[in-house]
């Protein structure tokens, strides 16, 4: 009896402590929920429901059905900066990895711990820097006439480059500023990815004849495979959504050249107050990403390798 | 290869100046002058005669050290800079600690508390990261306007006050510590607020540094939001209103824009010196900012 009574005094001071921890857990994760109501699930919701209306701020909303995805098809400009955007996604994830590599491989080596260290930030600090901001300098920079990287390819007998004005070198100079201002992140990761392959890997290599590019080929690039495809998914993703660096270095010119897909739903929507037409541009955005990540992760096994 | 049968050199100072470290460290030396290049010339370039900073050929060292252009920029007619970092201050303070707050709270309750269909709900608000802010802005523009909150710090303020990030970065920190600490509070009759505050905060504490830092700094440089939900240059924030230096027509002068830059890059560039491995750990571990 007195233990049964003992037990169930517990159960039941167990019992609203539960209840105790229950409402506290509510509690607080209540703000966080809201915040996600209010500002993800209530934007994402409006957004599909946009994508099939007319809306210009001034009238009402209207019912259009597939309108705007008619227009979309038939709108010539899509194409173009699709095309431009699988331009960017190609270049600067090819530009990136291999920046990254070339950093992350030097630092690597066997150097004093002091000067790894000033390599590092030096390498590391344009991250915290706004792309917007540091492309106004290279706007001064990559300036055809009176730029400094033209004066010294013109100084080492190489014809001048008209970085922001044709078609193809706007392009160009977006990937390589946006890249110069993120590369240290990759760095990072593909650093602390060497790091963590053990040395005794390569000397076993070396004892049986394999020279350094074999070395490279047979243990750090399978070894680095996961990150490497951790990069590649991030990277997609992230230029899937570019917008500072275009903005301010070509304004999406010449003509349509440089211009990305936010670019255009910025545009649309809040130039021309076409939000029921940015809307569906947006909702393609998303269904693009969602499927390059999906196509990513589906061939992924193919070359990425797990220990 | 020959090499291979080398004994390993224990003694430090020898093996720095073989010939594949030296390469090393010249290859870093480029590369890195590649990196800071930018900053360099931009530097230069805010110390210098208007008439020179553009000059063929280009002379990295002013040949006149002109710190008028400072005060050219801190005190320009049109363009406040004093006033956009005011304006980045107030909104990336108050975003900064609605997230600690929020985010702790929330990451409390996933890890620790228990409630019913805590599981399902941590998953819904995992489909938060996959939605790329970006493809909301429209709704979420045509809601601040709904809110009457546009051309308001506030719009900028609202939407980043908690973080589904910040909750799964907190909550895999909370989840590593052991139920013993927990337990020994709970005897001694404390409820979950007590066990927050007294046994969990103390102990994520660089959780919550790399957290500060990560958001700090995304919302100091954010562009995209400002842009768009801001008309008032009043209450532009830094990186929107410097911009303006360059004036509608780039008829801005180049040396009093790069002494604005330089201006909003040296707190950074000093917070980095005192911080690094702090920030490079933080950023470097948490996905970056970008």
């Amino acid at each position: 009896m007195a233990i049964s009574a003992l037990r169930s005094g517990r159960g039941s001071a167990r019992g609203s402590l539960r209840r105790h921890d229950a409402i506290a857990g509510y509690l607080f994760a209540l703000p966080t929920a809201l915040g996600f109501l209010l500002f993800v699930l209530g934007p994402v919701l409006g957004g599909l429901a946009l994508g099939f209306m007319r809306y210009d701020l001034l009238t009402p909303p209207r019912w259009a059905g597939f309108e705007n995805f008619g227009k979309l098809g038939a709108d010539d400009r899509v194409l173009q900066i699709f095309s431009n955007t699988l331009y960017y996604v190609v270049g600067m994830i090819l530009l990136d990895l291999v920046w990254a590599m070339a950093l992350a491989l030097a630092l690597n080596g066997a150097i004093p711990r002091l000067l790894k260290a000033l390599f590092r930030a030096v390498f590391f600090f344009p991250i915290l820097v706004s792309g917007a901001v540091i492309s106004l300098v290279w706007l001064y920079l990559f300036n055809s006439d009176l730029g400094i990287v033209n004066y010294w390819l013109a100084s080492v007998g190489l014809p001048k480059v008209p970085w922001l004005i044709s078609s193809l070198w706007a392009k160009n100079s977006v990937i390589i500023m946006t890249v110069w201002n993120g590369v240290g992140f990759n760095m990072l990761l593909l650093l602390a990815g060497l790091q963590g392959i053990p040395g005794e890997l390569y000397e076993a290599a070396t004892i049986d004849g394999a020279g350094r590019w074999a070395s490279f080929r047979r243990i750090t690039a399978p070894l680095l495979s996961p990150v490497i495809f951790f990069i590649l998914v991030k990277g997609a993703i992230g230029v899937f959504q570019l917008f500072d660096p275009p903005f301010v270095l070509t304004q999406g010119g010449p003509g349509d050249a440089s211009r990305t897909m936010l670019m255009y739903i910025w545009e649309r929507g809040f130039q021309v107050l076409d939000f029921g037409y940015a809307a569906a541009l947006g909702l393609v955005l998303f269904l693009a990403i969602l499927l390059v990540t999906l196509a990513q992760f589906l061939t992924s096994d193919r070359w990425v390798f797990y220990r | 290869m020959a090499t291979a049968l080398r004994p390993v050199r224990r003694r430090w100072p020898r093996r720095y100046w073989r010939a594949s470290t030296l390469l090393t460290l010249a290859a870093l030396g480029l590369l890195s002058a590649f990196m800071a290049f930018p900053f360099l010339w931009m530097l230069s370039a805010s110390l210098k005669v208007p008439a020179t900073a553009l000059a063929v050929p280009p002379q990295l060292w002013p040949s006149e050290w002109r710190w008028e252009n400072y005060r050219q920029v801190l005190f320009h007619p049109t363009v406040p800079i004093p006033r956009f970092f005011l304006n980045s201050l107030n909104v990336a303070v108050w975003v900064t600690l609605g997230q600690l707050i929020t985010c702790t709270l929330a990451a409390f309750a996933f890890a620790r508390l228990k409630f019913p269909g805590r599981e399902a709900l941590f998953l819904v608000l995992l489909t938060a990261l996959m939605v790329p802010a970006q493809v909301t802005i429209v709704p979420l523009y045509i809601e601040m306007r709904f809110l009457g909150l546009i051309d308001t710090h506030a719009s900028l303020i609202l939407p980043s006050l908690t973080s589904i990030f910040g909750v799964f970065l907190l909550r895999q920190y909370l989840l590593t510590i052991p139920d013993e600490l927990e337990d020994a509070a709970r005897m001694d009759g404390a409820g979950p607020a007590r066990i927050l505050a007294q046994i969990m905060l103390p102990l994520i504490g660089p959780a919550l540094t790399t957290l500060a830092i990560v958001v700090f700094t995304g919302t100091w440089n954010s562009f995209f939001f400002p842009l768009i939900f801001l008309n008032d240059w009043q209450k532009f924030t830094w990186p929107l209103g410097v911009t303006m230096l360059r004036g509608q027509y780039s008829q801005g002068s180049v040396t009093v824009i790069m002494a604005g830059i330089t201006l909003g890059v040296l707190p950074v560039f000093l917070a980095f010196l005192l911080l690094q491995r702090r920030m490079i750990e933080s950023i470097g571990f948490t996905g970056g900012i970008k």
